[in-house]
């Protein structure tokens, strides 16, 4: 009878060390500032934090059971992340373009790593987007700038050598004039 | 006066066995992704009725419950929300699309064979009775069943498991063709409730 009550008194601690552990998961996940998925070797999504819903616009009921490749514009890149994965087990900072629930595309960077049973086998990946949309924007915006700014330079530079060609011409010009009024000079009249 | 019948009441509480509280907590989120703390609020005050108060957000994910109360909130749910069968097997996806037990279960989806062998422990992590076994799993003829033994549950029940079921199969299997249908039930003089999962 004893042994009786002391297993429900450990089941009950068990119990609530579990109900613990569950909360203190679910705030650090939650918490995570980095849209974050986890993926099953049949790219099948089974969890997503809370950053994941905010950035794609998708609930975690809706996410959840969705093929990872809903999410990409260029649907292979799955098949390629997922062979990175499997080989070297992480990516850093891989660049790729995601679709949000309202069809807009994101530039993100993406990293991986892999989940594994026993370290023996991959049993599912993590994939992480970090939103570069805005950087990228910027980037492209200075590369235009800079661009302009080089189409300018380059009209300025050909404007200057059309002037000192011009300007060269009309030294030689004068040189060859002057010296043929010196010339003249020299010559005696004729009467 | 009770939404549904004194017996019915009495059948229903006559159900033996424990289910675990998170299964409570993801029907919980299922009635608020439905109906609001409104839903809740009725169904609480339903259940109140009937003489089995339950109080949803009190109940924790790792503690036991009984499961004739899960029973009898299902099928006092049916009667106030007026759910069809289809909005039962809606249930049981979005369970377990947000289900801890799933989540940790998660190790299992990694094959067909795999996942459909686990079968029976992930039955045991949600209830104290029954015995969930896969037979004829044939991978190339797309098939397998999901046999349930010594387990009677509710009518409503059997729904939320072709729904809950379809979405597991789903993450190791083609969704575009599965199909999970309950072809033998106990409510229908089977003796056990047998699922036929296609794909």
């Amino acid at each position: 009878m004893k042994t009786k009550d002391t297993q429900k008194i450990i089941i009950q601690q068990l119990s609530e060390d579990l109900e613990d552990l569950e909360s203190y998961t679910k705030d650090l996940w939650q918490f995570l500032p980095l849209p974050t998925c986890y993926i099953n070797p049949f790219h099948v999504i089974l969890d997503a934090n809370l950053a994941a819903e905010e950035f794609l616009g998708w609930s975690l009921s809706e996410l959840v059971g969705e093929r990872i490749e809903k999410l990409f514009v260029v649907k292979n890149q799955v098949q390629e992340i997922y062979k990175k994965v499997l080989k070297t087990e992480k990516i850093v900072n891989q660049e790729g373009k995601v679709l949000t629930k309202k069809n807009q595309e994101k530039i993100v960077n993406i990293s991986a790593s892999a989940r594994q049973r026993n370290k023996n086998y991959m049993i599912g990946y993590y994939l992480a987007f970090s939103d570069i949309s805005e950087l990228k924007k910027l980037q492209e915006g200075l590369e235009k700038e800079v661009e302009e700014r080089t189409k300018e330079l380059k009209r300025r530079i050909a404007e200057l050598e059309k002037f000192h060609k011009f300007a060269v011409g009309r030294e030689l010009k004068m040189r060859e004039l002057k010296g043929e009024i010196e010339r003249l000079k020299g010559q005696p009249r004729k009467e | 006066m009770a939404i549904i019948s004194k017996e019915e009441i009495e059948k229903i509480m006559g159900i033996n066995g424990e289910v675990i509280g998170a299964s409570l907590r993801e029907d919980l989120q299922f009635i608020l992704e439905k109906k609001g703390e409104a839903g809740v609020k009725n169904l609480e005050k339903e259940m109140e009725k009937t003489g089995h108060p339950i109080h949803f957000k009190e109940i924790k994910s790792f503690q036991w419950y009984p499961l004739n109360v899960n029973m009898l909130y299902l099928a006092v749910a049916q009667k106030i929300f007026n759910w069809s069968e289809d909005v039962f097997r809606e249930n049981g996806r979005f369970s377990a699309r947000i289900s801890l037990i799933a989540r940790i279960m998660m190790k299992y989806f990694i094959s067909l064979k795999r996942c459909f062998k686990e079968a029976g422990n992930f039955w045991q992590k949600y209830y104290t009775v029954g015995e969930l076994k896969t037979e004829e799993l044939d991978e190339k003829k797309h098939s397998a069943f999901l046999v349930l033994r010594d387990f009677v549950g509710h009518p409503i029940f059997c729904h939320i498991l072709e729904g809950y079921f379809w979405q597991v199969v789903s993450y190791v299997a083609p969704k575009e063709k599965l199909k999970v249908q309950e072809i033998e039930c106990v409510f229908k003089g089977a003796k056990t409730h047998k699922f036929k999962v296609t794909w």
